[in-house]
């Protein structure tokens, strides 16, 4: 999905046919999970809330938790599909030798803003640790969350530049 | 302000040069940040608001409500759909064309994304008007058009950001689009009857009507009370616009299932699906949070705010300018990342216009208004030469159209959509009303 000029879909392969690999199978089994259990204490705590009068405790922050291991769990899996918008109005019309040094130079871009996010969610993660951070209701530790999001932005850094060999910019 | 204006032409240069437009965004905000305050303060900015990004509740609406798009799409409703309205809207001259119009409409209502609708209602309209010698040109724009529809048809995920970026109450924004989501669509069926007046060798004069199995009646019956548990279930108080997102992604899971026909493998794959979108949004949200942190620092929103209210301009005049850049930035940018950039710059411009009309004088109305001609012109930006996506969708799913022809049968949709502007931006009340009588 996303801005497309001459070279349209070149990226955007109906992945119904796409065949699945360990990172599909690994993360995205992931994903599917936390999709399934984000609306799973969606329902419950709906339903448990009106009809039996006991709401679900702390949803809404193991919501936010899955929320967050979602994004950054799919976060390499968008990257190594290069699903990520990008426009591509004026670079079609570009000569072909600015067009591959350009390719380049936005790869080594995006891998470096993946690598500094990974780098400054690390940093966050120990901060939380050293204090020991905990949600309000169910005092669960944030400093997991954390680490587990600098892991997979770190991932994704590295897949984004993997790009560099696979020839990303037919 | 100098620097902010900067800061955009460098944006816009990276993003034409093919970054990724989440990373030039985190990666101008960063920089930027870091030249005016320090690069310490920056860093600990970047890892704050992606942890926090992350851990917002109110965003969880985005994977499920994308998840319940996918969950439809597979499970076959969207035909049902188009056979109910082509049951409704059969008899008349480009019946076929506007069935798809009004089928778009329901399915991206509930879907929620542009994109989807124009994929999965190409596969199922375009045969059907093709055996009944639609123009191809017509048979694509009315589906490229009707799929643009749902974002301003509740639930709306855009309705939902803009609602976070201006602290406006969701709920309120959701019955604000209903009466002009539906003028969409009327102005889009009034396309149809008029181009084919003017050009009657675009459809037929009249063609049968399709089969209706009874899975077509589940499909529509299904998609029908989805969108009122939805509705009902936020405005009477049973679950919060947030939690709309969860208890939808659930009943799609059970309409999928009831529709028969979809596997388990079909399901993971909607979910993969989703979790990748909804990375690409997240990376999105995170860029242009990090970009407007910068923004706001520089001052751009304030001193735009009070440059033009030192003008003393028409507010009229304001709206119009406003509109005009949505126009222009909608020809190259992405309609998200075009929303997350402008609204915050924009927003606080409407607490300092007076329209002398008595319901834009409270400015949480005026910023529901807004909300709704901002949406209108994503909407047009959709499918507006050159890059408007939704085209762009249909090209790849129909090989054998040529991007020119659909861009031509967008046209009559195209000024639909731009009286129907002009009209909302000339009557507040269209917007409002709903929003009042709750």
């Amino acid at each position: 999905m996303q801005t497309t000029g001459e070279e349209g879909g070149a990226n955007s392969t109906p992945q119904s046919s796409a065949r699945l690999d360990v990172l599909d199978w690994g993360l995205g089994g992931c994903c599917a999970l936390l999709l399934l259990g984000l609306t799973g204490v969606t329902v419950v705590d709906v339903v448990g809330r009106y009809w039996f009068d006991t709401p679900l405790s702390g949803a809404f922050e193991i919501t936010q938790m899955m929320l967050c291991a979602l994004i950054f769990a799919a976060l390499p899996l968008t990257t190594r599909a290069g699903e990520h918008i990008e426009v591509d109005l004026l670079h079609g019309h570009l000569p072909r030798p600015i067009r591959a040094v350009t390719a380049v130079l936005a790869t080594l871009l995006s891998a470096t803003v993946l690598g500094v996010v990974a780098w400054r969610l690390l940093a966050q993660a120990l901060r939380l640790g050293e204090d020991g951070a905990v949600t309000n209701a169910l005092s669960l530790p944030l400093a997991p969350v954390a680490w587990f999001a600098a892991l997979l932005a770190a991932v994704s850094a590295a897949l984004a530049l993997l790009r560099l060999t696979g020839g990303q910019d037919r | 302000m100098t620097e902010s204006l900067i800061a955009f032409a460098i944006l816009l240069g990276l993003i034409f040069a093919k970054v990724p437009i989440a990373f030039a965004m985190a990666l101008v905000g960063a920089v930027g940040f870091a030249l005016l305050r320090g690069w310490g303060a920056s860093w600990s900015m970047i890892g704050s608001v992606a942890f926090e990004t992350g851990l917002s509740y109110s965003l969880s609406v985005v994977p499920l409500f994308i998840l319940m798009g996918n969950l439809l799409t597979i499970s076959g409703v969207s035909h049902g759909l188009y056979a109910a309205a082509n049951r409704l809207l059969g008899g008349s001259r480009g019946g076929l064309a506007m069935a798809s119009v009004l089928a778009c409409g329901g399915f991206s209502a509930v879907c929620g994304s542009s994109l989807a609708t124009a994929a999965t209602m190409s596969k199922v309209a375009m045969p059907s008007m093709r055996r009944y010698g639609y123009a191809d040109s017509l048979a694509t724009g009315s589906i490229a058009a009707g799929g643009t529809l749902g974002i301003l048809i509740p639930p709306s995920v855009v309705l939902i950001i803009y609602g976070l970026i201006t602290e406006s109450d969701i709920g309120k924004l959701f019955i604000a689009g209903i009466i002009p989501g539906v003028l969409g669509l009327l102005f889009y069926i009034g396309a149809i009857a008029v181009a084919t007046r003017i050009k009657p060798e675009l459809a037929p004069k009249s063609e049968g009507t399709e089969p209706f199995s009874r899975r077509d009646r589940l499909g529509v019956l299904a998609v029908l009370a989805l969108f009122l548990l939805i509705m009902v279930g936020i405005y009477g108080g049973f679950f919060t616009p947030t939690e709309a997102a969860g208890i939808g992604a659930a009943a799609a899971f059970v309409i999928a299932l009831a529709m028969g026909g979809v596997s388990a493998g079909q399901i993971f794959r909607a979910c993969l699906e989703s979790a990748r979108t909804t990375a690409m949004i997240f990376a999105i949200i995170i860029g242009a949070e990090i970009f407007s942190n910068f923004i706001n620092f520089a001052g751009l929103p304030d001193g735009l705010a009070y440059w033009i209210s030192g003008l003393e301009l028409n507010p009229y005049l304001v709206i119009l300018g406003i509109v005009l850049i949505y126009i222009v930035l909608g020809c190259v940018l992405e309609s998200l990342s075009m929303i997350l950039l402008t609204v915050p710059v924009f927003y606080p411009l409407l607490y300092e216009l007076d329209f002398g009309v008595e319901i834009l004088a409270d400015p949480e109305y005026a910023l529901i208004w807004f909300a709704v001609i901002v949406v209108v012109v994503t909407e047009i930006s959709l499918i507006s030469p050159p890059v408007g996506l939704n085209v762009f969708v249909l090209r790849s799913v129909l090989h054998d159209v040529s991007l020119g022809t659909i861009f031509k049968g967008v046209t009559p949709f195209w000024i639909a959509d731009i009286l129907r502007l002009a009209l909302l931006i000339a009557v507040p009340w269209l917007s409002l009303w709903l929003v009042e009588a709750m």
